[in-house]
């Protein structure tokens, strides 16, 4: 009897603590490969590039969703559809300038935070509006050589420097002539925020390992 | 109606009958017990053809060889003149002491000795009035040939293995262990089948204590027939609260005699082509005859991926689901985007597709085990893939999941023992539900609880989790560095080469 009460415990403190409600479907999930935060006045604005198999005539998808914050910019990018929008994957991070310049600390700690955001995601800084950035790039993102861009900051690294009060260089892009994203120096972040740019090159593209995986 | 059966009876059990067929040792007595029994025979003969001297020979057609009957009983009994010429006390100690040809001739004065003997297949010679018979073995020696094993086949190595018959299967091992120290005493076991048990052991190699507590075990059951092997085993290991086998089975000699130079106690039972070896701990169940005649290398090698293939097909389901439902961010990309597409209208979870999968599965090995040979191997592969191909393209299951349930039961098949097979089967159910209710978190309970679990099994002093638990060597050693036989086994003697 005591055996019986011990596994019907087991199972209930498993469904209580299991994260239950959290369990989906992997097909019910939109995956997510790069998220672009922005401020724009009192909204974060938050643009997210899906990811689609090389094989199938998809193109990726743009999603944006927008809050007063952080969370609720989230919530509602992950409650838009019907498929959960989902950064479990979510490879790139890229920061507007506004934002790195004014809650720089706020942004990556809520990274940190997060269930689903990874550490090793790769922080950049995009000259300008991110989301408008990566619109414009999203479009040519198919094609590019895969693989990841080892001169990548993780935001693990980055917020370890910057919580230790130190400055961090993280690469830096901006829209090019050709309407995409394209490496624009390296941007120097301190606790504060954003303090500019340097001039050091970077390489003569950018390793995006783009949203079509085959 | 209970889905376990009733509850345990209350009343105790029949007291046995002593003698079980009581009155005294005679020829209408012994037509009274096989009454309507139609290969009871009785004939009376005229001994040395003395019509005033005659004498009753009783015996159970089909329970002995005719010939032998006729040649070495009832032909002497007839035609021996001088035997007639005898009176019936002389006659019957000229009988007893060799006039008559029989191999082994046993004189009985109780009705019980003189029933059992003819049902061995004995045949008795009463004179009337006299309430002692003698018995002369004539018995039938009908019996499956040695064949090769059926399920323990080895590429290099012996290819005899046990069959029915108690007294071959005891041939068998002395031709393999012909050191005079085996020792092979027997029990009756079953009030209603009286089926003789050996149990074997070398003596100064095995634990005393390990071979009393073997016939001690063998003596309390009493039940009414010994047919299978449950009936024997079930009775004998500590624990029946497992799926996992505590004893060690094979229908192989040669892996039962190392068994016992290993300093295990073996088990013969007539009418059961197996042998058992106790205690049975975990090791037992991951080596395969094979591995002593490969080299030390690969068979450690092979020892290894079957470590693997255990935890591969206990868990790959449960990860599988846990993984896909709950952590898809420790999958790669690349394949969750595959596993997604291919699970795209597909309209069960996760958790039922493995489920129903696992269940088909188990389906169809029952099917391919009851059906006949030649129609077995047809049905498997229809219902391998046809089935299964038909399945993926109606979008019923996923190509993964089919994936994911097939390499682990591929992997559940490299088990040499059956018994442990069936065990891992079972757990894998219960470790994909933990994984569809918690995810790793449900896995790793469920590991947990299976650890715990095995840890605590012992069979016969030994704990099941041997060699882990006495750090005796998982892998195979080159043999001339074999040198101890394993400490969980206490056996007299530890060293067994130089």
């Amino acid at each position: 009897m005591q055996k019986k009460y011990s596994v019907l415990l087991l199972i209930l403190a498993l469904a209580a603590t299991s994260g239950l409600p959290h369990g989906r479907e992997l097909e019910e999930r939109q995956i997510i490969t790069a998220l672009c935060v922005d401020r724009f006045d009192a909204e974060i604005s938050l643009t997210a590039l899906t990811a689609v198999r090389a094989s199938e005539n998809e193109e990726p998808e743009l999603l944006t969703a927008q809050g007063f914050d952080m969370d609720s910019a989230i919530q509602s990018l992950q409650s838009a559809r019907a498929s959960q929008a989902y950064l479990g994957q979510t490879e790139k991070l890229l920061l507007g300038e506004g934002i790195a310049a004014s809650e720089l600390l706020k942004t990556l700690e809520y990274v940190l935070d997060h269930h689903d955001l990874r550490l090793d995601t790769l922080l950049y800084v995009v000259k300008g509006s991110a989301g408008e950035g990566l619109s414009a790039t999203a479009p040519t993102v198919s094609g590019e050589t895969p693989g990841r861009d080892e001169r990548g900051v993780s935001v693990a690294w980055a917020l370890s420097q910057l919580c230790e009060g130190r400055k961090v260089e993280i690469p830096a892009l901006a829209l090019g002539d050709k309407g995409s994203l394209e490496p624009a120096g390296w941007a120097v972040l301190a606790p504060s925020g954003l303090l500019g740019y340097t001039g050091k090159t970077v390489t003569a593209s950018v390793c995006w390992e783009g949203a079509r995986y085959g | 109606m209970s889905l376990f059966g009733n509850p345990a009876p209350t009343d105790p059990p029949h007291p046995r009958k002593e003698p079980r067929l009581p009155g005294p040792l005679t020829s209408e007595r012994l037509a009274e017990v096989f009454a309507g029994c139609v290969d009871f025979n009785r004939r009376s003969v005229a001994v040395g053809g003395n019509q005033a001297l005659r004498c009753e020979l009783i015996f159970l057609a089909g329970m002995v060889r005719m010939e032998r009957v006729s040649d070495y009983v009832l032909r002497p009994l007839a035609q021996d003149k001088a035997l007639g010429e005898l009176g019936e006390s002389i006659a019957w100690e000229k009988m007893r002491a060799g006039a008559l040809y029989g191999l082994s001739v046993t004189e009985r004065d109780t009705l019980d000795d003189a029933v059992s003997d003819l049902i061995d297949g004995n045949c008795l010679l009463l004179f009337p009035g006299k309430e002692r018979a003698l018995s002369f073995n004539v018995g039938t020696e009908e019996k499956r040939g040695i064949a090769g094993p059926e399920n323990e086949v080895s590429v290099k190595g012996p290819r005899d293995s046990f069959v029915e018959n108690l007294r071959t299967n005891t041939s068998l091992t002395r031709r393999h262990l012909k050191c005079p120290e085996l020792r092979i005493t027997e029990q009756i076991v079953g009030r209603q089948s009286l089926t003789p048990v050996d149990i074997l052991w070398i003596d100064g190699i095995a634990d005393p204590n390990t071979v009393k507590e073997v016939e001690a075990r063998i003596q309390n059951i009493d039940i009414d027939a010994l047919l299978a092997t449950g009936n024997l085993e079930e009775y004998l290991i500590d624990d029946l609260d497992t799926p996992f086998p505590l004893a060690l089975t094979t229908e192989r000699p040669d892996r039962f005699c190392y068994g016992l130079c290993q300093g295990k106690v073996g088990i013969l039972a007539e009418g059961l082509p197996l042998g058992w070896l106790l205690p049975g701990v975990v090791g037992d169940f991951l080596r395969t005859p094979q591995d002593r005649a490969d080299n030390w290398m690969l068979a450690s090698a092979l020892t290894v991926i079957r470590w693997v293939c255990l935890l591969v097909t206990l868990f790959f389901p449960a990860v599988y689901v846990a993984m896909v439902n709950f952590h898809p961010e420790a999958i790669p990309t690349r394949l969750a985007l595959s596993i997604m597409a291919a699970r795209r209208d597909v309209p069960f979870s996760a958790l039922f597709e493995t489920l129903m999968l696992l269940v088909a599965f188990e389906i169809l090995q029952e099917a391919g085990l009851r059906l006949p040979q030649s129609m077995g191997q047809t049905v498997s592969i229809l219902g391998g893939l046809v089935v299964g191909s038909a399945a993926v393209e109606a979008k019923l299951i996923s190509p993964a999941v089919l994936v994911v349930v097939a390499v682990a039961g591929v992997a559940g098949y490299t088990m040499p023992s059956q018994d442990l097979a069936g065990a891992l089967r079972l757990w894998r159910f219960l470790l994909t539900l933990l994984a569809g209710l918690a995810g790793l978190l449900g896995v790793v309970a469920g590991a947990g609880w299976l650890i715990g679990h095995v840890a605590g099994l012992e069979s016969f002093g030994a704990a099941w989790l041997d060699p882990f638990a006495d750090g005796e060597p998982v892998l195979r050693q080159p043999l001339p560095a074999d040198k101890l036989r394993p400490a969980h086994l206490n056996p007299q003697n530890r060293r067994k080469q130089k």
